[in-house]
């Protein structure tokens, strides 16, 4: 009876997947299991997945003042990231990288992009696909904590993975 | 005694010259004295009224003039062939005296001026315009553009337009739009719509095109748009993020930065044969590259050293030199028309500074400050820079961000009114 009622439990969860679309896959997805590159980023919406992920708290590494080196903590972070990742093979992510308002536009661009690559670089060692990992840069526009003192800016200074 | 007095004039207007030059070192001039009595003629609309103003603000706003104030003028001229009664203009003080007439036809304007030597007594400078009536501000400000031009002996840069980002809401939820006004704020036009984020745009030479970036297709990359009728352009298909572009001096290229895994380097794209050539081959970031006004060089920004810094290179990306040695950090250096100085952002000890110093780095001066000030773009005539200045941040997300403008002297701080926030400025040409 309570195999029974399991096996129904997963038909039913199966039967949520495919009406929300929960995976990012069948919606962002190409053929080979990644990102479909003609997608916008901007334009993704959150799935099922995005939520589970940001429950795990192991979404969002930061970095030293024009830093982009990984401190023990952001490995830490990563590779947590990447065991889920590993345990839910549909999910695809995207990077986020970030700086603090105490730079120059242009300049801060590719320091993100820097912090978002050195975060999809950490990944692909631990096994993650290369085409399972988009990365953006915001440089100083999109900052996540509002403010401006020590400790919004050092928030500021990080990598985010958000699952699709 | 004329001539006595066309001496003393001839010795006024050399030191008049040389003050500037000083000027340009750092030292702050006294305005001249100009009276600008009301426009004549037979404009039955208040176009003549209109167009007065504008003269003289542009005076006025330039800080190398005074215009004296019209209540105090003792001669009222009712015709533009009213001699000047030159005794009435000395009593108050005038060196200068602009004499003017607006006769209306239809939607034409045509507008005669002749701006005086109250001393010498003498012309020097007249000249008459025709225009459609619309173009009334345009008028007045090749007016001001030759005015400054006879006076300083060095061209004007009134006649000329800022591109710039329009900005409003919360800055995590901040609306930006690609915008184009005169320099005075006037005639603003809004060339996006506020849907995509856009930053850094730069006008073409010849005034058609603007280059900027924005996150339109979710991918951060540059674009090129036909000012006319707002079409874009992405340009090329990169692999990876473009952004920071500019024109060469003669409009056939852009430099740029590409980041591909995480690596910034220096590209130039042909516009004609859209070639794409890497100039810098670095692991450091290198971005912020502008042009020398000879196209020959290219100053841009590199963290090769640990820092940033400012470095100078061929325009083939040979002989690439530091040229900035002070502490802190130095950012978006930007070469200026007349070739003579790099002006830039530099971050010291918390403060952000804008300041020029030349292209071998020699004669650094910082000009303005503040929480944040960046992105110093210069006016057409090489004499005054435009950037913006941030405040910081309330916990709304809520942040003051303007534009300003600053003569190299160091002297006149001060804002480009706009009805939003404002970032990214960039100047255009001088437009006649």
């Amino acid at each position: 009876m309570k195999r029974l009622l399991a096996a129904a439990g997963t038909a039913l969860l199966l039967v949520a997947c495919s009406s929300t679309q929960e995976s990012a896959m069948d919606v962002y997805g190409d053929a080979n299991g990644g990102w479909n590159d003609s997608v916008n980023i901007m334009d993704l919406q959150p799935t099922a997945l995005t939520k589970e992920f940001q429950k795990t708290g192991n979404d969002v590494i930061y970095f030293s003042f024009n830093g982009y080196s990984l401190d023990a903590q952001a490995k830490a972070e990563l590779t947590a990231q990447a065991d889920w990742l590993n345990a839910n093979p549909r999910a695809l992510i995207v990077i986020e990288g970030r700086c603090d308002e105490r730079g120059t536009r242009e300049y801060n661009l590719a320091l993100g992009e820097r912090r978002a690559n050195a975060a999809r670089s950490y990944l692909m060692t631990l096994g993650v696909a290369a085409n399972r990992i988009r990365t953006i840069s915001y440089g100083k526009d999109k900052p996540v904590v509002l403010g401006s003192d020590e400790e919004a800016w050092a928030k500021n200074r990080s990598a985010t993975t958000v699952a699709y | 005694m004329k001539k006595l007095l066309f001496l003393i004039l001839v010795i006024l207007s050399f030191q008049a010259s040389a003050a500037l030059k000083i000027d340009i070192a750092g030292a702050k001039s006294e305005p001249t004295p100009i009276a600008v009595p009301q426009f004549t003629g037979n404009s039955y609309s208040n176009l003549a009224q209109q167009i007065t103003e504008v003269v003289r603000a542009d005076l006025t706003n330039s800080n190398l003039f005074r215009v004296i104030d019209p209540d105090a003028y003792i001669q009222h001229f009712t015709s533009f062939y009213t001699p000047p009664k030159f005794q009435d203009w000395q009593t108050i003080s005038a060196h200068a005296l602009l004499q003017a007439e607006v006769q209306e036809e239809g939607n034409r304007i045509a507008v005669s001026f002749r701006l005086w030597d109250v001393y010498a007594e003498q012309s020097m400078v007249a000249k008459s315009l025709n225009a459609s009536a619309d173009q009334w501000r345009k008028v007045a400000h090749i007016i001001a553009d030759t005015i400054y031009e006879r006076v300083t002996g060095e061209k004007g840069y009134f006649d000329s337009k800022i591109v710039f980002i329009s900005e409003k809401g919360p800055v995590h939820k901040r609306i930006r739009r690609l915008a184009v006004m005169d320099q005075d704020g006037a005639n603003l036009r809004y060339l996006t719509n506020g849907k995509d984020i856009v930053m850094t745009p730069r006008f073409s030479p010849n005034m058609k095109q603007i280059v900027y970036m924005s996150y339109a297709k979710g991918k951060p990359q540059v674009y090129l748009m036909n000012i006319e009728n707002a079409q874009t352009q992405a340009l090329g298909h990169f692999d990876g993020m473009s952004f920071a572009p500019r024109f060469s001096p003669k409009g056939d290229k852009l430099i740029m930065s590409l980041a591909k895994n995480g690596n910034s380097d220096i590209y130039v794209y042909d516009l004609a044969n859209q070639k794409r050539t890497q100039l810098t081959k670095h692991p450091a970031i290198d971005t912020s590259p502008s042009y020398s006004p000879d196209a020959k060089r290219i100053v841009f920004n590199s963290d090769r050293s640990g820092k940033q810094h400012l470095y100078v290179m061929d325009a083939n990306g040979d002989n690439v030199k530091r040229i900035s040695f002070g502490e802190g950090s130095y950012a978006t250096p930007v070469w200026s028309p007349r070739g003579d100085y790099i002006a830039f952002t530099k971050i010291k000890d918390g403060t952000f500074y804008i300041g020029v110093m030349k292209p071998d780095g020699s004669g650094e001066r910082l000009l303005a400050e503040g929480f944040l000030v960046e992105g110093p773009s210069w006016s057409p005539n090489g004499r005054l820079l435009t950037f913006w200045r941030q405040q910081p941040m309330d916990k709304s997300g809520h942040q003051t961000t303007k534009l300003y403008r600053i003569d190299i002297t160091g002297y006149y701080d001060q804002e480009i009114p706009t009805p939003e926030d404002a970032s990214d400025p960039a100047w255009s040409h001088l437009l006649h």
